[in-house]
């Protein structure tokens, strides 16, 4: 199985949410398909641990020239992931798609990866006293679906594929708004970004100067 | 790695002993295996359904597992796939055990909210016993039906039609009734209903697409509804490099955040913006010359004393239609069909009977009018900078045709909507830019036979009356009275109202007046509600009858419901069976028509149905297509509907009216202009709101006072993408709610400077108050934000739980504050179309 990469494109996001709730709703099917609790069950529940994909909004400007720009928080699945190594216990995998998996099972809730990852991603859940984030729907995609966030997009704002095909639609899209709009954007994670986390499985076209509200840091370091 | 399937089931079964239940274990042990093959998705089953978590019917394709339902997805199989967050929650919907799971019957007052458990035979007994009495003293006009989120299309209205009311009350005076209509009917055309032309909510679509600009006003098109097909298409915009200028007070992030201008207008000031706009395309000669020759009334010589054409006859080929006088430089006055080259512009003295008759040309008509409203004139109302407001003119100009000035969908807010909407489809004819590529384009849609053929009661509705007594009327929905029959209730006109039968409408939370609403409610004999989840209207009901939400139940195909350039042809089927003692709502209707009808009638209308079932509604909708090309019916069969789940025809372009009294697209309206005559006999006050002439009326809260004070906002509100209309299958959903808290979607938003300068700090408890109603205090957290103007308070729609504190303990997902505008404002009318100008009051707030 070759690399396997997906993009948010802030551009033609329309701030709908689907991406998110539809997240929140395929862990509620792998959990009655894992015949832990059928759905009807979970949907009473808001099981914040399993969201692994949520919006941080920052709003920047004075009134009249003032504007919000709503993040994705989600795990970046770096080509070299800080968090794996450090692992105590080696619970934090990577698929053969390259998708970066916590094992649930095998997870003591130590936080080390909450520690170390240069994102800030993996949350880790009081209840349950394990770690958590996005494993990138590896069982779909190893299944020939589409990750379940990039299902949800009624726009095509996330999409997904091979690492190469996803970057080659990034830098098309990334340099036709950057024409179309007079800002220039680009597509964070395509390429290698630096020594410590690698190039990215979950890229994000966003305008440079709008990095830091994206959560796009320049010189992501381990924590 | 040997790993069996037997060995994966063995594992699980341990998990389920060993883990706590809410944990997500992979029992993948290391990277180099290939055992995510486990998963298998065979076992999924797909069912097509048509989405109710708002209106709109996108078509989706539910995921069946075990016996559940787990997943929603959009349905592949159109032009236009896509579901938003709301379709993604709906098994949260589906399962949320605050449903009403049985028929209720009141036990506390109407209003408290108590009930106790009924069987379904008790509850249906005591409504058919209230009709059939009704039915016996010829008091059948006193029952009104008023649905919303019928569960049976086809069959509900023509129930009680065949009972005998001629009151089935449509929600549209609260959202599209009747501005949105006649604001585009009376430009562009639209069916004559009661005389008013009427172009629906499905009427056109703004081509975002295609189009290279274009101006978002009082719309945002991801948290806004219709996610199929203007969510979709706004998406591809974006990705095609479509670029827009949102006026708002708010700045919506929907709207894209990345270079989405944004020019902040004080409320209920649009019309002022647009009229500045068309001063200076008419200054500038932004208007597009040879489509308005082409296509539209703008030749027209209108008699400057009379306001109506100078001269018309009947069209030979077209007797509904009238040509008119122009003036050609080469032959002089004749009528347009005379001439290809008659004159857009000009001012005439043309003698006639021996008399001299002043005249001008349309065109030239409106832009004399619309020289007045200069930009520098609209800033100090609308405060929005005179050069931004001419640099938008500009950027249309240069993008044109390809660009749209959106239409909006929810128009009922100011006093002045109608205005705006009229404004709004003369400027996108003005630019040239309506039914071409890129622009504005008609809808298509198909039409299915009805399952019942049923006739209508001789006796007149209650609206036909008020609009035949009530010259503020004139341009109302005479389908659309929701507000109206309560104002009936009220007033004891026509006559004694009785009973309302609400079917999935929620009147109390979902319009402006609701507290003034529900006291009405109380001097009905009966009130009864069917709906699937408790609203602030259930709470005043004295019969709950509870249906199965769309995801039990199969429904006849949706033919007329979508916002679509492309005809469709919806498919809802039961994904699984109703939940709790639920019932689909055929079957409610069936049972409430056996109880109520004369054996004989039922026989005639429901035989079919008792015995084929929804089989025999679906039959007979396939045995009469219209609307489509024959080559797009040829390719509609029942097994192709059912297998794709739906089905869509083609998208088309192309110029044309429907249905104007020249049949030309009107940029001078002759229907306005022979209503203000009209009205202008009957002394109406507000007679520039009739006008076919650019017209500044401004908004109620204007007329109390020009300027706000310190502590007083005009309570704005916008749909976000993770709630709808006031239902609680959003409201109450928590799979919504985890990530609306995420947002602050419970809150209000004012303007952090004057947020500052009362004293109040960034998410504070706030008291808000309608000073006209003081006694309706609702509590909100306050967001303070740069992206609201100082005089609007923002919240979304549908979320907060406002003054009907009482729904908190039925509805224990929902927000337990926040602000509903529809709670604390009066029973007001909006001139001439009986709208609600639900935004248009002042309120105040105060830290709690």
């Amino acid at each position: 199985m070759s690399r396997i990469a997906q993009c948010y494109d802030s551009q033609s996001c329309i701030r709908c949410f689907s991406c998110m709730v539809g997240c929140g709703a395929e862990n509620r099917v792998r959990l009655q398909r894992d015949k832990k609790r059928p759905v009807d069950k979970t949907v009473t529940d808001t099981l914040a641990h399993l969201l692994y994909l949520t919006p941080t909004v920052t709003e920047s400007g004075v009134f009249p020239d003032a504007r919000r720009i709503t993040a994705f928080n989600h795990c970046r699945h770096c080509e070299t992931p800080q968090c794996k190594p450090d692992c105590p216990v080696s619970a934090i995998i990577t698929r053969p798609g390259g998708s970066v998996v916590i094992l649930e099972e095998k997870c003591i809730g130590c936080q080390t990866c909450v520690g170390v990852c240069p994102f800030h991603v993996p949350v880790y859940s009081k209840e349950m006293d394990k770690s958590y984030k996005c494993i990138q729907c590896f069982d779909r995609t190893e299944n020939g679906l589409k990750q379940a966030c990039v299902t949800a997009c009624p726009t095509g704002a996330l999409f997904s594929g091979t690492h190469e095909e996803v970057v080659a639609e990034a830098r098309k899209r990334s340099d036709f708004y950057s024409k179309s709009t007079g800002i220039t954007f680009m597509v964070y994670g395509g390429d290698k970004i630096n020594s410590v986390v690698g190039s990215l499985g979950w890229m994000t076209i966003a305008p440079i100067l709008d990095a830091t509200p994206y959560l796009l840091p320049v010189n992501p370091q381990k924590s | 790695m040997e790993f069996t399937r037997r060995d994966f089931l063995k594992l699980t079964t341990t998990a389920t002993l060993l883990c706590p239940l809410s944990s997500l274990t992979f029992f993948i042990k290391d990277a180099a295996a290939d055992d995510a093959l486990l998963f298998d998705f065979s076992k999924e089953k797909k069912v097509p359904l048509a989405c109710r978590m708002c209106a709109q019917s996108c078509p989706l394709m539910a995921t069946v597992l075990d016996g559940r339902l787990v997943r929603m997805e959009a349905n592949p199989n159109t032009p236009y796939a896509g579901a938003c967050g709301r379709a993604m929650a709906a098994v949260s919907a589906l399962y949320n055990p605050n449903r009403i799971k049985s028929p209720l019957i009141r036990v506390g007052e109407r209003g408290e909210g108590k009930f106790r458990k009924a069987t379904w035979d008790e509850a249906l007994e005591v409504v058919a016993k209230k009709m059939v009495e009704l039915r016996a003293v010829g008091e059948a006009r006193s029952l009104a039906y008023l649905p919303r989120f019928n569960s049976a299309p086809g069959m509900d209205k023509e129930f009680f039609t065949i009972f005998g009311t001629p009151n089935v009350v449509g929600y549209g005076d609260s959202c599209f009734g009747n501005a949105l209509q006649v604001g585009l009917g009376a430009i562009c055309g639209g069916k004559a209903d009661h005389g008013v032309p009427s172009a629906s909510t499905t009427a056109t679509s703004s081509d975002y697409e295609k189009a290279s600009y274009g101006l978002l006003m009082g719309r945002n098109p991801g948290g806004g509804l219709v996610t199929y097909t203007w969510g979709v298409s706004f998406g591809r915009g974006k990705k095609n490099g479509l670029k827009v200028t949102v006026v708002d007070p708010r700045k919506p992030s929907e709207a894209g955040e990345n270079d989405a201008e944004w020019l902040p207008i004080r409320p209920g000031t649009d019309p002022a913006f647009l009229l500045a706009l068309m001063n200076i395309i008419f200054k500038k000669g932004y208007y597009d010359a040879p489509y308005l020759l082409k296509h539209t009334n703008a030749p027209m010589l209108v008699d400057l004393a009379t306001g109506l054409p100078v001269k018309t006859r009947e069209k030979q080929d077209k007797k509904e239609e009238v040509d008119y006088l122009v003036f050609d430089t080469v032959k002089g006055y004749v009528y347009s069909n005379e001439t290809e080259t008659p004159a857009l512009l000009g001012s005439y003295l043309i003698e006639q009977d021996g008399g001299k008759i002043q005249a001008k040309t349309s065109l030239q008509y409106l832009m004399d009018e619309s020289e007045q409203y200069t930009p520098a004139w609209a800033e100090k109302i609308c405060d929005v900078p005179a050069a931004r407001i001419i640099a938008v003119a500009e950027k249309l100009n240069r993008h044109k045709p390809r660009v749209f000035v959106d239409r909006g969908y929810r128009s009922e807010r100011y006093a002045s909507s109608l205005r705006e909407k009229l404004l709004i489809s003369t400027l996108n004819v003005l630019l040239g830019c309506f039914g071409v590529e890129g622009g504005v384009l008609w809808n298509r849609s198909a039409s299915l036979k009805g399952f019942m053929h049923v006739e209508k009661p001789k006796e007149e509705s209650i609206m036909a009356w008020y609009m035949k007594n009530d010259p503020n009327l004139k341009m109302a929905s005479a389908g659309n009275y929701r507000r109206t029959y309560i104002r009936s209730i009220l007033e004891g006109k026509p006559y004694p109202a009785r009973v309302a039968v609400f079917y999935g409408q929620n009147i109390v939370g979902g319009s402006s007046g609701g507290a003034i609403i529900g006291e009405a409610l109380k001097k009905l004999e009966m009130v009864v509600a069917i709906s699937p989840f408790f609203n602030e209207t259930t709470l005043f009901a004295d019969v709950i009858l509870p249906d199965a939400t769309f995801m039990e139940r199969d429904e006849a195909f949706n033919d007329n419901g979508y916002k679509s350039p492309v005809p469709t042809i919806g498919v809802n089927r039961a994904a699984i069976a109703p939940l709790f003692d639920t019932k689909n709502g055929y079957w409610i209707i069936s049972q409430l028509a056996k109880r109520v009808l004369k054996p004989e009638e039922f026989q005639k209308y429901f035989s079919e149905y008792m015995e084929k079932g929804i089989q025999g509604i679906w039959e007979k909708q396939l045995s009469a297509i219209g609307g489509i090309s024959d080559e797009e019916k040829a390719g509609i069969t029942m097994e192709t509907l059912l297998a794709k789940g739906v089905w869509t025809g083609k998208k088309k372009y192309g110029v044309s009216s429907k249905g104007t009294p020249t049949g030309k697209l009107e940029v001078y309206s002759l229907y306005m202009a022979k209503s203000f005559n009209e009205l202008k006999v009957k002394k109406y006050a507000r007679l520039d709101q009739a006008s076919p002439l650019p017209r500044w009326t401004p908004p109620f809260w204007m007329e109390k006072k020009q300027i706000l004070g310190g502590n007083e906002f005009i309570p704005i509100t916008g749909f976000s993408a993770l709630s709808s209309f006031t239902g609680a299958q959003t409201k109450d959903n928590l799979l919504l709610r985890t990530l609306g808290n995420k947002l602050d979607l419970d809150a209000v938003f004012i303007n952090k400077t004057k947020g500052r300068t009362l004293g109040l700090k960034d998410g504070e408890m706030v008291e808000i108050i309608n000073p006209d109603l003081p006694a309706l205090k609702s509590t909100a957290r306050v967001i303070l934000s740069e992206t609201v103007h100082p005089d609007a308070l923002f919240s979304f729609y549908g979320i907060g739980a406002g003054y009907f504190t009482g729904l908190n303990s039925l509805l224990t997902n929902a927000a337990k504050t926040g602000f509903n505008p529809n709670h604390v404002s009066e029973l007001q009318f909006s001139p001439l179309t009986g709208g609600m100008p639900s935004q248009d009051f002042i309120v105040t707030i105060r830290k709690v």
